[in-house]
């Protein structure tokens, strides 16, 4: 089973990002919650497109909304509400955060 | 019941409070539960595995238990190594270091994963 | 499927809690359960009852207290990581000459013990990281 990565934080703490793309395999999913989904800002997330063409990247569309970046984020990322997110968790295997 | 594999994983720098501390504990009670325990140092956690020489702020210290609890699954990874210098003679624990993607895999055949 | 969740943050440098209940609260609604919810690190001052939220701001700590009597989830706060950063039950309180309990209700002080038993008997083990 594909593993899903959780990450919460932003470029700030931009090692977050670094060491959950160099760990995942193939095929993982990778969430952006909380400040994460900064990520998914469209010219943020040409950095990780680059080493992640292999993984699929999906965002908490709450958190989009409440920092109000919704126009800001690319197509390649797809939002998903909190319900979707219990999905992941019950279809990957191991789930693993970063931080 | 079959023994779970947990792996933590260590990816911050030391001295941040008790928060070392707390995930060794986290780290030893799985293996006093008699799971297959297993670490991974990476980033700047690799930082841990430098003995200072004292007593106190000194997470490598706390590492030097982990023969005692049969724990010897110690893996560092090297990208994070080589990028500051260090090399597997310099820790306080003998480790295996992986690559990317040995990482991988180690993170795939998990059960539970726990980062610091 | 039956989830454990760990908590590592608190609610007033962190959103860990909060997201944390946002799941919790839709697994529920899926028709999950959860087999305990373990606060450690600095996720235990979650459970601080000496805490007083501005009453225009998100009180987490209550929400978690509702939400886990509605359903009959556990709330699990690590006792090192609580006696650490001054979340005491009644007898801590006594035994280290205190001035109070400060653990809210019903939060319950528990060993770390507890977070390992839960990765093992839970399906699934969800981390929220600070």
């Amino acid at each position: 089973m594909a593993s899903l990565h959780i990450i919460n934080a932003s470029s700030e703490r931009r090692a977050a990002l670094e060491n959950c793309l160099r760990a995942a395999s193939p095929g993982d999913t990778v969430l952006l919650v909380g400040n994460g989904v900064f990520w998914a800002v469209a010219s943020m997330y040409e950095d990780v497109a680059k080493r992640a063409s292999d993984i699929t990247c999906v965002a908490l569309a709450a958190d989009v909304a409440s920092r109000g970046i919704g126009h800001l984020v690319t197509g390649a990322v797809k939002q998903v509400d909190d319900g979707a997110f219990v999905d992941l968790v019950v279809t990957h295997h191991p789930i693993v955060s970063w931080s | 019941m079959t023994p779970r594999r947990f792996l933590f994983v260590v990816s911050h720098a030391p001295h941040r409070g008790a928060l070392a501390t707390e995930l060794l504990d986290e780290l030893l009670i799985g293996a006093v539960f008699e799971q297959r325990v297993s670490v991974l140092f990476t980033d700047d956690g690799v930082f841990q595995l430098i003995d200072n020489g004292q007593t106190q702020g000194n997470a490598a210290r706390g590492y030097l238990a982990l023969p005692t609890y049969d724990i010897t699954d110690v893996f560092v990874d090297g990208r994070a190594l080589k990028q500051r210098g260090l090399t597997e003679d310099l820790l306080a624990i003998p480790v295996r270091v992986l690559t990317r993607g040995a990482i991988r895999k180690l993170i795939a055949r998990q059960d539970v994963v726990v980062p610091d | 499927m039956n989830f454990a969740i760990a908590i590592h943050g608190d609610a007033a440098t962190s959103e860990s809690p909060r997201l944390a209940l946002r799941f919790a609260q839709s697994a529920i609604a899926k028709g999950h359960g959860i087999h305990r919810v373990f606060f450690y690190h600095a996720a235990v001052n979650v459970a601080n009852a000496l805490a007083v939220q501005p009453q225009d701001e998100r009180d987490t700590a209550a929400e978690w207290a509702t939400f886990a009597a509605e359903h009959g989830v556990e709330l699990a706060v690590c006792v090192a990581a609580a006696l650490r950063r001054g979340v005491l039950s009644s007898d801590d309180a006594a035994r280290y000459e205190r001035v109070a309990a400060s653990v809210k209700a019903p939060f319950q002080i528990v060993g770390l013990g507890q977070l390992i038993e839960a990765a093992i008997v839970a399906d699934r083990f969800v981390t929220f990281s600070a």
